[in-house]
């Protein structure tokens, strides 16, 4: 065994362990595995919310955009740090509507908002269908970060059946909990390999930063610019940037729902909005690493993207190194997979299902976290490219729920169930025909068309049925805590 | 307030501006990064300070409304309490 996989395996475990400690006794209910009893505090939940930043996409996925396509990478840079500072005010708000009315989901929201469970459970099932192919990403992720640090192919798919289990089992031991302590671990090394990669990777390949923008300059000046038209170009950046920025604004992913909902406090929230951005900015990082990529690798090299992060880190330092590095990045793996895979289950039980009885809760939760590791894993390693299709979908069929939770954060909804629910199923169909249509060769983000499209037939159908006549159906005013409880519904 | 939140505009329309600025979106270098990637760091470590000085003044206001509360309410209390020893007074209730 190499010194990279011997690091690699210890600190999956490290990883792994660390989430098992994140509870002495199993949670006696779903509220508390699922949002911790809602008093974590600002530095937990920042981590939990940072912990999202990080994926296998960014990490690895960045650094190969910005070899393949120069500075309009830059696109992923500020959306996240803006979604923050509208979710400075957007948080607390859905902070107290989950306490005062029990929320432990995104599910919950759109019922009780809604008063619907059909449209609470309508929005969950498509939350969960979208969230299949993203958990999968993650573990084939993993498998491949195994495989490119220690340079042996056989080594992927023991990573990735070791680390879905040790996902599932801390997950179902600790819940949420063991989430955020797996994070502490995950962040702490992320700090550690960007820092490194900063340094060193630029430093071997190119002389430092400053000789590497003079190499860019002098080969690649073309990469150096966003250009005015085509397929990457203006139009494409923004609108790209903007369909992002609604899509994490208004909480669309699933799992971004359990870290607001378990904050102990609004302020919480609000100093986690004020520090994101600084965690942000070092997404920048793995860009650099990407630019070095294009000044060093031959074309048949810099073609496998994803690949480039670690075959340059593995050019440029020692062994034990490489292995912390590759650990870091089987962390941005595994950490957001236990934070997918509590966000799917948490709806199938509550939205989905909702089984009778606490226990009869606990279990269908628990079984889903089972089905839905195993059923990724299984792909992952069978058919790897059976769910891509659906992948394309997933940030923008997720994105079709932001008009519906912008429109229920005020004191009263701004539409009716009929009125978000028939948006999000054209904003949906629209999204899949352009995207698979073959039809739509344009410049704008299909995600922020399909997004309009969304608006208006939301709101069409809305002044229909006002005109109809009667006013939304309300929920009830937020009264007393009423804990595990479901949601109000009709 | 006011001044926080035109303050925190600044960072957020530089970051939504950036790739329509020719100035910003060209071939330029600046401390040897692309300048577009340079500018977006920049804005994006903007949005902090700026954020933390929007929370300063909400607690500064919050503060001030509460202090104003508690003014309001004991001054509406030691009103009613000479308000009522005026009353009782006249009543005779006092012996």
């Amino acid at each position: 065994m190499s010194v990279t996989l011997l690091v690699c395996v210890l600190g999956m475990v490290a990883i792994g362990a660390l989430g098992l400690l994140g509870r002495r006794r199993p949670a006696a209910s779903l509220e508390e595995w699922s949002v911790g009893g809602r008093n974590f505090g600002a530095f937990t939940t920042w981590l939990l919310q940072a912990g999202e930043i990080y994926t296998t996409f960014t990490f690895l996925g960045l650094a190969g955009l910005a070899c393949t396509s120069g500075v309009a990478v830059t696109y992923a840079l500020p959306y996240l740090p803006l979604a923050y500072v509208g979710l400075y005010a957007i948080a607390p708000v859905i902070w107290r509507m989950g306490r005062d009315r029990g929320y432990l989901t995104q599910g919950d929201f759109f019922a009780d908002r809604y008063g619907s469970r059909l449209f609470g459970g309508l929005t969950s099932v498509l939350g969960v269908v979208f969230l299949l192919p993203y958990l999968q990403l993650q573990i084939t992720g993993l498998g491949l970060v195994i495989q490119l640090a220690t340079g042996n192919k056989d080594a992927g798919t023991p990573a990735m059946i070791a680390a879905s289990v040790l996902v599932v089992a801390f997950v179902l031991w600790s819940g949420i909990q063991g989430v955020a302590k797996a994070a502490y671990l995950k962040d702490a090394l992320m700090v550690v390999a960007l820092l490194v990669l900063l340094v060193m990777v630029p430093a071997h390949y190119s002389g430092g930063i400053g000789h590497l923008g003079a190499q860019l300059r002098e080969h690649h000046s073309e990469l150096l610019s966003v250009p005015a038209g085509g397929p990457f170009g203006q139009v494409w950046f923004f609108t790209a940037m903007l369909t992002s920025l609604f899509s994490v604004l208004f909480l669309t992913m699933p799992q971004g729902w359990a870290p607001v909902l378990a904050a102990g406090s609004e302020r919480a929230l609000r100093k986690n909005s004020i520090w994101i951005p600084v965690y942000g900015a070092t997404q920048a990082i793995p860009m650099i690493v990407g630019f070095t990529a294009l000044t060093t690798l031959s074309g048949a090299a810099s073609a496998n993207g994803n690949g480039v992060l670690l075959q340059l880190a593995s050019g440029a330092m020692p062994d034990w190194l490489l292995g912390v590095i590759a650990v870091a990045a089987a962390a941005t793996a595994m950490v957001p997979s236990a934070g997918i895979v509590l966000g799917m289950s948490t709806l199938v039980a509550r939205n989905v299902l909702r089984p009778r009885g606490a226990r009869a809760g606990l279990l269908v939760n628990h079984g889903t976290v089972v089905i839905a590791v195993t059923l990724a894993l299984v792909l992952g390693i069978a058919r790897p490219d059976a769910l891509a299709n659906l992948l394309l979908l997933t940030y923008s069929g997720l994105g079709q729920m932001a008009p519906a939770t912008a429109a229920a954060l005020t004191r009263r909804p701004l539409l009716r169930a009929w009125s978000a629910g028939a948006g999000i199923v054209v904003g949906e169909a629209v999204l899949i025909w352009l995207t698979f249509g073959d039809s739509y060769h344009g410049a704008i983000s299909t995600g922020l068309i399909s997004l309009a499209v969304n608006v208006v037939v939301a709101v069409a159908v809305e002044l229909v049925l006002r005109a109809r006549g009667g006013a939304p159906v309300l929920p009830d005013e937020p009264s007393a805590p009423s804990s595990a409880s479901a949601p109000a519904t009709v | 307030m006011p001044l926080a939140l035109t303050l925190l505009a600044v960072p957020v329309v530089a970051l939504l501006a950036a790739v329509w600025l020719p100035f910003v979106n060209g071939p330029q270098l600046w401390l040897g990064l692309p300048s577009l990637l340079v500018w977006s760091v920049g804005w994006v470590l903007a949005l902090t300070p700026a954020l933390a000085y929007v929370e300063r003044c909400r607690n500064a206001t919050a503060t001030a409304a509460a202090a104003a509360t508690v003014t309001a309410t004991s001054t509406s209390t030691s009103t009613s309490t000479s308000t009522s020893t005026a009353t009782s007074t006249a009543t005779g209730e006092e012996r």
